[in-house]
């Protein structure tokens, strides 16, 4: 739980989703797509309705 | 006599602070209505400190050794992981609502107990990345130009003009349901953050900083279409859904 708490302070929130956005950024970035956008909007909109759903099934 | 390129550098980096410094605001306002306005002053004057020693020491290295797309791709995905947790927060509480409002006055009491430090932290660490970037503007002004005293002058001017609008303003704004300030502060929040990360990343971006607007609208969908799922999710399994 500590652990937990430690990344969630040091990241902003949960890690999966940090690292999922990073991972894109450096991907779209390295490959200079400019029509990146298509990739990273449905991507974010993705990452806080996969968060949002965890949080409505939680008990 | 101010010359007029050091007033056009103050202009500068008073204008590009306002966004930077109203966001800090309502993360601040937000905080406060999770555990007292006095713990969000408090988190929100150490981030103010935390910010003025990081530039001072590290302000200028971190501009010339750290990629400026680094910083902003760091502080785009921490602000949008920040929203990430307030915004399920609101989206739960709001499909919720009936049965959040029916919580026992011991459990309100318990909550409010340990929401005080997560308060004062909350405003912290929102002033503290807002506060990165302002640095961080200020160093790409006073590098351009060479007008160190006229980039600081003009942020400063610009943080502390929202810091006095946002106190007079805060009144009102706790007087607002938490949950639709934390839902506005992390719409706010998941737009800057993505927009953040798709210039870190060099995409094109149709409207430069004015894509916000829309990207805000995307999120506010989002949260319209969560909401309803939760409401039906909670009609259908009404005892799993109980807080």
């Amino acid at each position: 739980v500590r652990w937990s708490r430690f990344w969630k302070l040091a990241l902003g929130g949960p890690p999966w989703s940090f690292f999922t956005l990073l991972a894109a950024v450096i991907a779209l970035r390295a490959l200079h797509a400019s029509w990146g956008l298509v990739v990273l909007l449905p991507l974010s909109a993705f990452v806080v309705g996969l968060e949002v759903s965890r949080w409505l099934r939680r008990p | 006599m101010v010359s007029g390129a050091a007033l056009a550098v103050a202009v500068s980096a008073f204008l590009a602070t306002i966004p930077e410094a109203a966001e800090a605001a309502v993360i601040v306002a937000a905080a406060s209505h999770e555990g007292g306005l006095r713990p969000a002053a408090r988190g929100a004057a150490l981030g103010v400190l935390a910010v003025a020693v990081l530039g001072a020491a590290l302000g200028v290295p971190l501009y010339r050794f750290v990629p400026i797309d680094v910083i902003r791709a760091l502080v785009g995905i921490y602000l949008f992981n920040f929203g990430l947790g307030w915004f399920s927060k609101a989206a739960r509480r709001l499909s919720r609502s009936e049965a959040h409002s029916a919580r026992s006055g011991t459990e309100e009491v318990e909550e409010r107990e340990v929401d005080e430090s997560e308060a004062a932290g909350l405003a912290f660490r929102g002033v503290f990345v807002e506060g990165v970037e302002i640095v961080l503007i200020v160093l790409s002004l006073a590098a351009g130009s060479r007008r160190v005293a006229a980039a600081v002058a003009g942020a400063a001017l610009a943080a502390l003009l929202v810091a006095a609008a946002a106190a007079t303003v805060m009144g009102a704004l706790r007087r607002l349901p938490e949950v639709l300030v934390k839902a506005a502060a992390s719409v706010a929040m998941l737009s800057i953050g993505t927009f953040f990360a798709a210039e870190a990343a060099h995409l094109e971006i149709p409207g430069h900083e004015l894509a916000v607007l829309p990207l805000a609208l995307l999120y506010v969908l989002v949260l319209v279409g969560a909401v309803a799922a939760g409401r039906l999710r909670a009609r259908s399994h009404p005892l799993r859904g109980t807080p």
